[in-house]
């Protein structure tokens, strides 16, 4: 009882903090300044975008009828709700959004870890000897430690920080993503898939979160329902028919709310379908070249007029396609296969921004049992911070000063997603490499270091 | 009065389809030392708008553009070329006002079924008419303002439909002689005869401003405006070098000015004027003018009285029958002054430093004491994603709310900004318009050929009614000025240069492959971990190939070494 009072007043200090410090930033000169960075917003992002949109809808101009705003017409009418209501409860909510993120976050991680922990442990007391079974399963007294560093992360992370203060809107996404996550792991199905069809109408790509989800749900099903049997792992058998059964629901319940908030956005355009051509078109066609962290701004600014629409197929099928052997390969673990997923909408959509780094940075120490069996942490922790570091400095040679050009800045958002896929890589192989141990026990060389894995049909 | 008799003694004539053409000059001494001089050479056909086909007599009406008119039902046509900026702050207001470079705008007949395609065609048969560009005037740089173009000619009561007029300018369109020719050869008798063969290209376009234009338009035919006739006014306005810079004194006489005497006048033209405005001639420095004038004119519009010196000139060609040069001669040189600006002029520029963002600023100056109300078309290229949410206008620093507000967004590739005001400059003010803007990043085909140079904007339009004729420059005959004490202006603003970010133009290859080689970073790995099984490394074996290599390596040198040895031995 003491222990939790003191990581509930932990907890507290750095919610302060963090309130502070968004505050204090966002009340400050720089505020404007990083509310323009292209790290922090990206046309869709954008708040500058959003006040414009609204502004156009107030006039009973059709903001989908230029190509300044690219969100959907429910948080249309949502930023012009909160417009209206006042300058001062726009910085609040944007804050108090970011906190609730930072504390769904950390539930989220510790309800799944625990669920987690209840998984790994019959497998691991089965098949791993007495005293390796530390070496690999999830210290249970460490979950609440764990789940504390993610909110303090996310809290102070200055990628989320700035992303808050530059008002982008992806703080909004953010919550409901961590929200999504949430419910998802308390198996409020119809919450989650309505949360998440939400955010596929505003930026489609979280679409490929449903598989997760419905695994996530699945999973937890299993782990409720049937009465604990040392024996027998508690895996979903995907096919069974009522797994299948349930399986589809979810997804039909999804796809439901997807029509029906594509719906409630065609009644708000008073009955104009525009708005598709705006919102998942543009993030189809990729139009927009401006400047972001992702990889398709300058192969598109780049390309040839005729290979465009290959390429532009190959790139939206590429961030698509590895939910499939991903799925297959994390069936065991699906809160694994969201966190990755996490990472790879991050890496693979057109406008990504630092918040959604932000995200899944956060989540990190969820998946800290993993870290011993990475190989490439520091490499990765260096590229990352370099690219931080260089990237504000090499835009502002190029777009102000005019001595750099755009290869610059290009090189180092080619670094950063670069690592990007080093990272998740690298947790997929430790991943792969800490099942291995479950399932076959722990294999140590002569000098006690772990044996050395290879993959191999 | 001259005009209205004109017309009367042609209806006596003939009945219905004859074709005036008159031919006017007006030169102007600017009162900050520059002169300018403005043709006009005005076709009046007596025939009704309607009724105009390819199957007419063409006599005087030039034939292509009548051509163009009736095929495509053209209600209004306005057109010009320019060099050059017009400073109302110094000159005060032109006769034919025209923004730097291209522009074209007009207005289809309202019965017309596809005027967009229209549109198009006339685009591109006036590039081939005029050999300017003005076919690049595509989707994207073509508006169809609300409220600043209105029609200048007569109109029917049904006649004004949404969606026929068309507006278009091309900023970065550069005029020369392959434009002056062509519309010489417009003129019924062509640049031989008449105030045509002052038009001396190597004279013209040494100047400070140069603008030709083409303007047609049905008009009235009498007093009771019972039926129409059609008018097509050529008219070029040239600013020249101030003649100051020779002797210090404004004098000037056509040969220095044109390079050439006039020695003929066209004999289809019914009458041949030349003007001099004497109005705004200092009585301190008598001026001389040479010959001695027909006439002097002296015409009260609105409050004021402007007088003009006038050469009947198919007269005094009748008479004399020799070259002629006239001249105005100053006794004394040039004082300089302030020059008062007049009521209503705009300057317009971008703000802001570095190629992400920036903001376009508008001031336009009031100086009467009454309130203007004025329009302002602003069309801005999509390239510029333009923020209406930035807007802001202040007077005098007091921020101000226009009474209407007319927006399209852009899209982009396809469709400018768009944007009207209606507003009401208060007296004696400084109104400042301005927005921001980010400068949009093209892909690599579509910038420019010199992408650093930058990009074009048009300029502003800013059209208003005011009460005064200062500073206003007039032909002393044109029907278009009005008895009533409301004058229209249209000025236009400077075209403004903005350099956008440009991508490194020799990387596409490297491009393509890095981010492919990233992707594939990806797909590789990602791949084998989804597809294989984790086993343990075959230590054993990989020891020995590593052992394996170093004593191969150590075999090698040591055979070496040992056929060395055993090669001395032996």
């Amino acid at each position: 009882m003491v222990h939790q009072m003191n990581t509930l007043f932990r907890l507290l200090f750095f919610v302060i903090i963090g309130v502070s410090l968004r505050f204090s930033l966002l009340k400050s000169s720089y505020q404007k300044e990083i509310s323009n960075r292209v790290e922090i917003s990206s046309p869709v992002t954008a708040w500058k975008r959003a006040i414009e949109g609204v502004t156009l809808e107030s006039m009973s101009i059709s903001p989908y009828s230029g190509h300044t705003f690219h969100e959907s017409p429910i948080f249309l009418h949502f930023y012009k709700w909160l417009t209206t209501s006042g300058h001062q409860l726009v910085e609040h909510l944007f804050v108090a959004t970011d906190i609730f993120t930072a504390l769904l976050l950390s539930l989220v991680c510790y309800k799944q870890l625990n669920y987690l922990s209840l998984l790994e442990e019959q497998r691991i007391s089965k098949n791993v000897k007495k005293d390796d079974i530390q070496r690999l399963s999830i210290d249970r007294s460490h979950i609440t430690e764990q789940s504390l560093r993610v909110a303090v992360i996310y809290l102070l992370s200055p990628y989320s920080v700035l992303s808050c203060v530059g008002q982008s809107t992806s703080v909004f996404t953010n919550f409901l993503m961590a929200l999504t996550l949430l419910t998802t792991t308390l198996e409020m199905r119809v919450v989650s898939t309505a949360l998440l069809a939400l955010l596929s109408v505003q930026s489609f790509y979280p679409l490929m979160m449903i598989v997760a989800i419905a695994m996530i749900i699945e999973q937890n099903r299993c782990l409720r329902d049937k009465p604990t049997k040392p024996s027998e792992p508690q895996l979903v058998h995907y096919w069974s028919p009522s797994v299948r059964f349930s399986l589809l629901s979810t997804i039909s319940m999804f796809a439901l709310f997807f029509a029906a908030f594509l719906f409630i956005s065609y009644k708000l355009m008073q009955n104009n379908c525009q708005f598709i051509e705006s919102t998942f078109g543009f993030l189809w066609t990729v139009p927009d070249l401006t400047p972001t962290i992702g990889i398709f701004w300058y192969f598109f600014t780049e390309m040839f007029d005729h290979f465009r629409e290959f390429f532009l197929w190959t790139f939206q099928i590429n961030a698509f396609i590895y939910v499939i052997p991903l799925a297959l390969t994390l069936r065991k673990n699906p809160y694994f296969l969201s966190f990755i997923l996490l990472i790879l909408l991050s890496l693979f959509k057109p406008y990504p921004t630092v918040s959604d780094f932000a995200i899944y940075t956060a989540l990190l120490p969820q998946w800290s049992h993993l870290f011993t069996h990475m190989k490439q942490g520091l490499i990765i922790t260096c590229m990352f911070v370099s690219c931080s570091v260089l990237a504000p400095i090499l835009w502002h040679l190029w777009i102000v000063m005019g001595t750099a050009n755009s290869n610059f800045y290009f090189g180092v958002t080619l670094a950063y997603n670069t690592a990007q896929i080093f990272l998740i890589t690298d947790l997929l192989f430790a991943f792969v490499k800490r099942e291995f141990y479950i399932n076959n026990g722990v294999k140590t060389e002569a000098d006690g270091k772990l044996s050395r894995l290879e993959l191999a049909f | 009065m001259d005009s209205q008799t004109t017309i009367n003694s042609c209806k006596c004539e003939t009945p219905s389809d004859a074709e005036d053409y008159s031919e006017s000059l007006v030169l102007k001494p600017l009162p900050d030392g520059h002169l300018y001089a403005f043709f006009e050479l005005k076709t009046v056909w007596h025939k009704d708008l309607h009724s105009i086909n390819w199957a007419n007599r063409f006599n005087v009406f030039p034939l292509s553009l009548g051509k163009l008119i009736s095929k495509h039902e053209l209600q209004e046509l306005h057109f010009s070329l320019t060099k050059g900026v017009w400073k109302h702050q110094r000159w005060g207001y032109a006769i034919r006002e025209a923004p730097p470079n291209a522009q074209l705008w007009l207005w289809f007949q309202h019965f017309h079924k596809n005027p967009q395609k229209a549109w198009r065609d006339i685009t591109s048969e006036l590039s081939g008419q005029f050999c300017s560009s003005i076919n690049f005037i595509d989707n994207s740089a073509t508006v169809q303002p609300k409220y600043s173009l209105r029609p200048e000619g007569v109109i029917d009561g049904n006649s004004l439909r949404n969606g026929s007029i068309f507006y278009g300018a091309l900023p970065h369109e550069s005029v020369c002689t392959e434009n002056l020719t062509p519309w010489k050869k417009l003129l019924p008798c062509f640049a031989t005869k008449g105030l045509a063969t002052l038009l001396n290209a190597a004279h013209l376009f040494n100047s400070y401003y140069f603008s030709l234009a083409v303007d047609f338009r049905p008009i009235c035919r009498d007093i009771h405006c019972e039926s129409t006739s059609v008018e097509l006014i050529q008219s070029i306005s040239v600013v020249f070098n101030p003649p100051v810079m020779f002797d210090g004194k404004q004098s000037w006489s056509l040969v220095k000015l044109f390079g050439t005497t006039l020695t003929s006048t066209c004999s289809l033209a019914a009458k041949t004027t030349l003007y001099i405005d004497l109005t705004d001639t200092n009585n301190k420095n008598a001026s001389k003018l040479t010959p001695e004038p027909t006439k002097l004119v002296y015409s009260v519009i609105g409050a004021e009285e402007r007088k003009y010196a006038a050469y009947d000139l198919k007269q005094i060609m009748t008479q004399n029958g020799k070259a002629l040069n006239i001249g105005q001669y100053f006794q004394d040189n040039f004082v300089y002054t302030n020059v008062k600006p007049p009521p209503l002029y705009a300057n317009r520029f971008i703000k802001g430093y570095g190629l992400a963002d920036g903001g376009i600023t508008c001031h336009i100056f009031n100086n009467l004491d009454k309130p203007i109300e004025i329009v302002y078309l602003d069309v801005i290229p999509w390239y510029l994603r333009m923020y209406l949410h930035t807007l802001k206008i202040t007077a005098n620093s007091k921020s101000i709310k226009p009474h209407t507000i007319y927006y399209k967004p852009s899209k982009d590739r396809i469709q400018s900004h768009h944007l009207e005001l209606l507003l009401v400059l208060p007296p004696n003010s400084m109104t400042d318009i301005s927005y921001q803007f980010d400068r949009v990043f093209l892909k690599w085909t579509e910038y420019p050929p010199d992408a650093n140079h930058g990009v074009y904007v048009n300029s502003a339009i800013i059209s208003a009614n005011l009460n005064t004729d200062k500073n206003f420059t007039y032909l002393p005959i044109r029907e278009t000025i009005s008895t009533q004490n409301l004058h229209f202006v249209r000025i236009y603003t400077q075209t403004l240069l903005v350099s956008l970010p440009t991508p490194d133009f020799s990387m596409p290859y490297n491009v393509i492959c890095l981010v492919s080689t990233v992707v594939s970073l990806a797909f590789g790995p990602i791949h084998n971990l989804t597809t294989r099984r984790a086993r343990i490394a075959d230590n054993e074996s990989d020891k020995k190939t590593k052992q394996s290599l170093i004593s191969r390596v150590k075999n090698f040198f040591k055979r070496k070494t040992d056929t060395k040895s055993s090669e001395q031995k032996e």
